[in-house]
């Protein structure tokens, strides 16, 4: 699926007739997107690619700091994407981690696009690992396959799929290329179409098995809305300021 | 930042030292060795007759009890150490977490500010920082109702020599020797080898070195027994275009910087690759995992590889 | 007792069996799961050759022999072309802004009817500091931005800070530093947002409160006026024009030697406690897109700097304006600042005029020379044949400037001393701005403006008694 025509750039008319991008104006929506991945993936490429904003996009880690808001229309819905600042991971302190963080855990976005860079997908797949625990509902698009090929890289998509149980698309956001697939990935997994068959990899030292467990079963009792318990329960134990000042104020119990 | 202003608050000696001796019979209680004035006197730098003025008055306020020379801390006693203990391991947290106050000045600042602290200021600060469970030193924050976990390991000393430990614990005064133990690596998750006991000194191999511990030092080390650690080589002394195996982070990484050491991938079992110098020879590139990452030299020395 | 404050408790009942070392564990469980997903739908084939183009271009780019030789001739291509690409732009539009548009507006505005007072606040005023600051600003931010970008987009910009990051550290600073410098040379406020990809807090406090010392395109016709009226004068005519560059390359140097200076310094005092860390990716080279670079570094980088700077000049020009036109006791509020100023300015080398330029040009640093002449015929009344009138800002030939100058009492001291004084005072008030949004703290603000006006005062009295002692 990853070499079909490129076809579009950002400045032609999209030859995708249910796609209409609407810039920053996202003022009502059916659908939130998140947009997450490493620094320096391409990211905003993709993300200029589906909203027809310019953001600066720089080869350089760290370009996108605050989170950026965009909107797009796809067959008749409307949808709002945020492009999250670029982090290597979800469990730091910085601000962009936490920034990324508290979009993913709070703003209850309906898909998650992680880009990757398909030049370093070892390195850029435990982000979409940590994400995953987080939430089931992720879309993988890897970036940069323009790339991965002058480097002789090639990437299986759909074992990537296949394992994973979320859809994988391979892209080169630059050329336009894989912006169909991205988008209908995108569209199922927002309207249930595709339902995400990852089982939410477990990373908890046998040590601490129990203790997970049982409180995630508590966790899970009391917020019944909760997706993500054993993670919770896991940060938790770590001593997360974020996670126990929203168990504080109920912001799990609110959850719809 | 709130909790600095506690610092220049100006504390009453005698409430010090009193909070002081208050700790030091947690501290022996904890460790299963008995206190007596002399002991106080010892651990607080004071007099003996002062050391026993001050347990007289925790006497009288019905925080101690002596039966003989030992003394015993009574349950309110008890309750008013670990909220001292809970307030010190907070600050020191909140100062590594939130602060680049040198490593060294922790304890002191902290020692300041425990005295200031309410407890409600404490389970606020508490709260902020995560409810966290160790301190930066590595040892167990008390939780609000005042539990602790058992003391861990044993002190170093008693290990015989050739076997392997890993510190569970490092006291953290007074403040030299803790300083010397941090700067030979020494810090809790560090894992050594007992190679030799003189008459005055603790030789062991600690990570890709050996140094001999004064036995001063060495006596304010508690360790668990643990496997023999595998020869390591710090990832500085690969040449260009060698490959290694990373085998452990140091203990001396902690904090924001040893998560993102972890976050970059650089984990044990990582394949890593020396690429190329910059032209003053630190930074380093080093291609991990598909990425170029850059390294400054102090800290490719606290990465180790199997050798 | 709440459920939630139960699970809380529960958590930290359970926790005493988590080892210090807990995280280490989940990480390196993560990195395996995923190095394992990569190995098995991840095949590399081919011989690499791309990656080996770039391991050789990188070894180029950041060996001790090549990579200062590489890295110095970049930019000063670079600030070639911004300096010298600029000129016809920036006389063009200031004679299209200023010499065409200006007298025209003023002419139609008094002949509508428009009272002599507003047409003066409002065009001689406002109108014309704006013209200012766009003339002077906008090409060599046209060109110097895009080019950045360009550099920023193939992926050289992280090499520079990975080379220089050795001096950098050696200052308690990150590498990253030596590009929000190079940023500064283009505008401090850029430079200062750009700060944003250092992510240690503490470095980056250094990084925004230094930056001012990057000599910012507003200030280099400040200090190439200077060099070539006075200093270049004073050499002999064949090298008159290599020492007044020279002497302006010189000034420039001396500004990032203050800025490790005051990096190293600030490590050491105030930004002690500061919590720092380093990381830098270096990422791989990839071609630029030449048309979509211009594009956002147009919309991104240059309009959004020039807006704010147009937004902040527009009102000083107001203000520059009524201070020469409003009377207080016989005398206009300028004359009597200015005489209020001037004993302060002896000490330091410098006139009570180039102070008072000072003050009321905080908004931006191009407009302090024509600030400066302004208010040089209005003290000294020395007659120019070109100067429109009382209150307006102008710029004129070389050589009725050393006459006018001298006349008001300019020495080569003074020359040198506004050369120093243009390079070590407080940021303009855009990039004071833009330090109070981006470390939201009124103290880092008042302490980027106290620092270099600190050092500026003391250079400046230095060199004047130096220059007094052995002249006089």
């Amino acid at each position: 699926m990853s070499n079909c025509a490129p076809t579009t750039c950002e400045t032609c008319p999209s030859p995708h007739a249910e796609l209409r991008r609407l810039g920053s104006k996202s003022d009502r929506w059916d659908h939130t997107v998140a947009l997450a991945g490493n620094p320096n993936v391409g990211k905003s490429t993709v993300f200029n690619l589906l909203t027809g904003l310019r953001q600066h996009t720089g080869n350089w880690p760290g370009k996108t700091v605050s989170r950026a808001e965009g909107a797009f229309d796809l067959d008749s819905r409307r949808y709002k994407i945020v492009d999250l600042p670029g982090t290597y991971s979800l469990l730091g302190t910085t601000p962009d981690e936490e920034v990324a963080r508290e979009f993913l855990l709070f703003g209850k976005p309906d898909v998650t696009l992680v880009v990757a860079d398909a030049t370093c997908l070892e390195r850029n797949f435990i982000l979409l690992l940590q994400i995953l625990q987080i939430t089931p509902r992720v879309v993988l698009c890897i970036n940069l396959l323009d790339e991965a090929r002058a480097h002789g890289i090639d990437i299986d998509t759909r074992g990537l799929s296949r394992e994973l149980g979320i859809p994988v698309v391979g892209t080169a956001a630059r050329r336009g290329e894989g912006l169909a697939e991205l988008l209908s990935a995108v569209r199922d997994v927002a309207t249930g179409a595709f339902v995400c068959a990852r089982q939410a990899p477990e990373f908890v030292p046998a040590a601490l098995r129990d203790a997970v467990g049982k409180l995630s079963q508590k966790l899970g009792a009391t917020y019944p809305s909760m997706e993500n318990p054993s993670w919770i329960a896991l940060r938790l134990l770590e001593g997360d300021p974020r996670i126990v000042a929203a168990l504080k104020n109920g912001e799990f119990s609110s959850a719809t | 930042m709130p909790y600095r202003i506690g610092e220049s608050n100006a504390v009453d000696v005698l409430q010090v030292q009193a909070g002081d001796a208050l700790k030091h019979l947690h501290e022996s209680e904890y460790s299963k060795t008995s206190a007596t004035t002399a002991s106080v006197a010892g651990a607080l730098c004071i007099s003996l007759q002062r050391a026993g003025e001050i347990v007289g008055e925790l006497a009288r306020a019905g925080l101690a009890d002596s039966h003989g020379p030992s003394i015993q801390l009574t349950g309110a006693g008890r309750e008013e150490a670990r909220h001292l203990l809970r307030a010190h391991r907070l600050y020191e947290t909140y100062l590594a977490n939130e602060t680049g106050v040198a490593t060294e000045d922790w304890h002191r600042r902290a020692d300041l500010v425990e005295h200031t602290l309410t407890r409600q200021e404490v389970d606020a600060l508490s709260n902020r920082l995560g409810r966290p469970p160790y301190d930066p030193h590595g040892d167990p924050i008390p939780t609000r109702d005042g539990s602790l976990p058992p003391q861990r390991g044993r002190p170093l000393l008693e290990m015989p020599e050739g076997s392997s430990a890993e510190v569970v614990h490092l006291e953290d005064e007074p403040a030299s020797v803790y300083r010397q133990a941090a700067d030979a690596g020494i810090l809790p998750g560090a894992r050594m080898q007992i190679l030799r006991r003189g008459a005055d000194f603790l030789r062991v191999a600690v990570e890709d070195r050996e140094c001999e511990l004064p036995l001063v030092v060495a006596g304010a080390i508690q360790v668990e027994p643990c496997e023999t650690p595998p020869a390591v080589k710090p990832l500085s002394s690969l040449s260009r275009g060698e490959f290694g195996r990373i085998a452990s982070l140091s203990a001396t990484l902690v904090g924001g910087e040893r998560r993102r050491m972890l976050d970059l991938g650089l984990v044990p079992g990582t394949k890593i690759e020396r690429d190329f110098d910059s032209m003053f020879s630190s930074p380093t590139a080093y291609r991990v995992r598909g990425a170029v990452i850059a390294l400054r030299r102090e800290q490719a020395e606290r990465i180790f590889l199997e050798a | 007792m709440s459920p939630t404050e139960e699970i809380l408790l529960d958590a930290e009942s359970a926790r005493w069996e988590l080892g210090p070392r807990f995280q280490d564990e989940v990480a390196a469980r993560v990195s395996e799961e995923a190095s394992h997903l990569a190995s098995r739908h991840m095949h590399r084939k081919g011989d690499g050759s791309r990656l080996r183009w770039q391991r050789g271009l990188d070894r180029v780019l950041t060996s001790r022999i090549t990579g200062i030789p590489a890295m110095a001739s970049i930019f000063a291509i670079v600030l070639w072309l911004t300096i010298e690409g600029s000129n016809v732009p920036s006389a063009m539009l200031a004679e299209l802004l200023v010499d065409t548009l200006h007298p025209w507006l003023k002419a139609h505005a008094l002949a509508l009817g428009m009272w002599a007072w507003l047409a003066g606040l409002l065009i001689d005023g406002m109108y014309l500091s704006g013209a200012w600051v766009v003339s002077v600003m906008l090409p060599p931010m046209a060109i110097f931005f895009p080019l950045f970008t360009l550099l920023e987009d193939f992926g050289y910009l992280p090499r520079v800070a990975f080379n220089l990051d050795r001096l950098f550290q050696k200052a308690g600073a990150h590498g990253k530093q030596a590009l929000t410098m190079t940023m500064g040379l283009g505008c401090n406020a850029a430079g200062v947002v750009a700060t944003r990809i250092i992510d240690s807090p503490r470095e980056r406090l250094i990084a925004i409160l230094t930056n001012n010392f990057s000599l910012c395109n507003g200030r280099w016709p400040t200090q190439i006026l200077m060099a070539t009226v006075f200093l270049g004068a004073v050499a002999p005519p064949a090298l008159a024009g290599v020492v007044a560059a020279g002497s302006v390359f010189c000034v420039a140097v001396l500004g990032f030697l203050f800025a490790f200076g005051s990096s190293w310094l600030l490590s050491r005092t105030v930004l002690k406690g500061e919590s720092s860390t380093f990381s830098l990716e270096l990422p791989p080279y990839r071609p630029p897109n030449l048309l979509r670079t211009l594009h956002t570094s147009l919309v991104d980088r240059t309009i959004i700097v020039l807006w704010r700077a147009v937004v902040f000049a527009v009102p000083a020009g107001a203000v520059i304006w009524l201070s020469a036109n409003v009377s207080v006791s016989g005398h206009s509020v300028a004359w009597w600042a200015i005489g209020a100023l001037d004993p302060l300015a002896w000490v330091m080398g410098l006139t009570g005029v180039i102070l008072f330029a000072y003050v009321i040009a905080i908004p931006a640093n191009e407009i302090v020379v024509p600030t400066i002449l302004m208010l040089t015929v209005l003290v000294s009344g020395t007659p120019v044949a070109d100067a429109p009138g009382v209150g307006v800002m102008f710029e004129a030939d070389d050589s009725t400037l050393h006459t006018m100058l001298v006349s008001a009492g300019w020495t080569t001291l003074t020359a040198v001393c506004l050369m120093l004084f243009s390079l070590l005072h407080n940021p303009c008030s855009t990039t004071l701005y833009t330090i109070q949004k981006e470390t939201g703290n009124w103290r880092w603000t008042a302490l980027s403006a106290a620092l270099p006006l600190a050092l500026g005062f003391l250079v400046c009295t230095a060199v004047a008694f130096v220059w007094r002692h052995f002249a006089g």
